[in-house]
């Protein structure tokens, strides 16, 4: 924002008044950066910076008029902002295409740093509490169409919904990243607590 | 949206989603619908089967053109391929997670139907048991409650008896009653001479089974008013006591009474008279001193 003045004169385009606008702003902003995120964008909070100073820009020229919801504003200016970093992402053919795009998974690994990557993976579900780490192992074990039979079949056996399944595992997943990451840098594990 | 929503994330997250698709996503999480657990859960979801081959190709290169754009999702990607590498590599036997991750949850869930038909047939059988332990213990109780009232009943009966008996020949007369001439006539009977305090009181046996005793004492002078008889322990504990008037003595100027033989235990025993003077005290007149054996 360009000024306190502009910044205040926003905020009660958003709410009732200046408190309302500001609780606004901020769940709009979180919201935008959430959709930047969807939309793969590593720099998510910057372009949500960016779609509200364009929003507030536009809206307090004067004889600006707009009767519909501001959200529906914002998602409008939020989409152009992402389309333009877009853009400038692939910008040229010919420059250099960037790691992003040209990383591929590589299942059976010998490589060192893989081997680190295992040690820590190794130590962090070791860290786990069994019945845990047999379901991690679990989750994991079975490949295309096993997959899907073979959660359901874990789901039922926890006496849980799939999407239940999922949430457990997403966040088991969380830890263990966060635990490997920390192993590998720091060669400390911290994923021990109870999850 | 035509697709399930998952479909949709999906395609949205692989920037295969049309434009219907991309308004109505982007509305949700504008509008906090989507919070970033979907996101994440989305996310995995995609990298898991892409990892797998469960993946179209489209999918497939949505995923590598556009879904690996950020390098969060590609520490991601690298993170499950370990993981499922790591897990292949184990061997099978002992990962049931079921009852190490539903133990608690799992006993309620274990509760059926069945298991609450059990429960509650145990609990009927029990209650069975119990009540029937109840009734037996309560009918036993009754049993000795009558037992105990006939017992009460025999005893006030024959306490009854034996007052009525007692009144009779307790009887300020000294009189014997009729009709009590049999019993009296068997009682043990202790003549008490006129002569006071012997040196070697008298013995005088009381059979054990004897009832009551019969003490006839003849008085040397005759008495004007009243006169009253007390026993005596050898103590001078105060036994029996009772006062007569003069008009119920026998001609012959002889006094019978008769004493439950259960206060005659064996020992000393002073029997006293005691004279009315003319102010309407008594004084000692007499006192006759013997000795009960019991049998």
């Amino acid at each position: 924002m360009e000024s306190r003045e502009v910044m205040q004169a926003f905020l009660l385009w958003l709410g009732q008044d200046q408190s309302s606008g500001a609780r606004k702003y901020e769940e709009i902003r979180r919201n935008l950066i959430l959709l930047f995120r969807w939309r793969g964008c590593y720099i998510a909070e910057e372009l949500a910076d960016e779609t509200i100073d364009r929003t507030a820009r536009a809206v307090l020229k004067p004889g600006f008029e707009y009767q519909g919801d501001r959200v529906l504003y914002f998602r409008a200016v939020a989409r152009n902002v992402f389309l333009e970093w877009l853009r400038k992402e692939r910008r040229l053919p010919t420059d250099p295409i960037s790691e992003a795009h040209i990383e591929l998974p590589v299942l059976p690994a010998n490589s060192e740093p893989d081997d680190s990557r295992q040690a820590c993976l190794e130590r962090c579900l070791n860290a786990l509490p069994l019945a845990k780490r047999k379901l991690v192992m679990r989750y994991y074990r079975s490949e295309k169409r096993e997959k899907i039979d073979g959660r359901q079949l874990l789901a039922e056996e926890l006496g849980i919904g799939l999407n239940a399944l999922r949430i457990q595992m997403c966040r088991l997943r969380t830890q263990l990243r966060k635990c490997v990451a920390n192993c590998e840098v720091k060669g400390e594990i911290l994923c021990s607590e109870e999850t | 949206m035509n697709s399930s929503p998952d479909k949709t994330y999906r395609r949205f997250l692989l920037g295969l989603a049309s434009e219907e698709e991309q308004c109505s996503v982007e509305a949700a999480v504008l509008a906090g619908e989507l919070d970033t657990l979907t996101l994440q859960i989305a996310e995995d979801e995609l990298i898991d089967d892409y990892l797998l081959g469960s993946i179209t190709r489209e999918e497939r290169c949505g995923f590598e053109e556009q879904f690996l754009i950020t390098e969060e999702r590609r520490q991601k990607l690298r993170f499950a391929s370990a993981l499922i590498e790591y897990s292949r590599k184990k061997p099978v036997e002992d990962l049931s997670v079921k009852r190490e991750l539903t133990s608690r949850a799992g006993t309620w869930v274990l509760l059926s139907w069945k298991s609450t038909a059990y429960i509650a047939v145990a609990a009927s059988v029990l209650l069975a048991v119990l009540a029937g332990l109840e009734l037996t213990k309560l009918r036993q109780q009754t049993e000795v409650a009558q037992e105990t009232r006939n017992e009460l009943t025999r005893l006030q009966a024959g306490l009854a008896a034996d007052n009525r008996r007692a009144a009779q020949v307790i009887e300020p007369s000294t009189g014997i009653p009729s009709g009590t001439e049999d019993s009296v006539d068997r009682m043990p009977v202790i003549e008490v001479a006129t002569a006071t305090r012997d040196v070697v009181p008298p013995r005088f046996s009381v059979p054990a089974t004897a009832r009551f005793a019969r003490i006839d004492w003849n008085l040397s002078e005759p008495l004007a008013e009243s006169y009253r008889e007390v026993l005596l322990s050898g103590s001078g504990k105060k036994l029996w006591a009772q006062e007569f008037p003069a008009a119920t003595l026998s001609p012959a100027n002889r006094s019978s009474i008769v004493l439950p033989a259960s206060i005659l235990v064996p020992g000393i025993y002073h029997l006293r008279l005691d004279r009315e003077t003319t102010g309407g005290q008594f004084e000692e007149s007499a006192d006759y001193v013997f000795r009960v054996v019991r049998e």
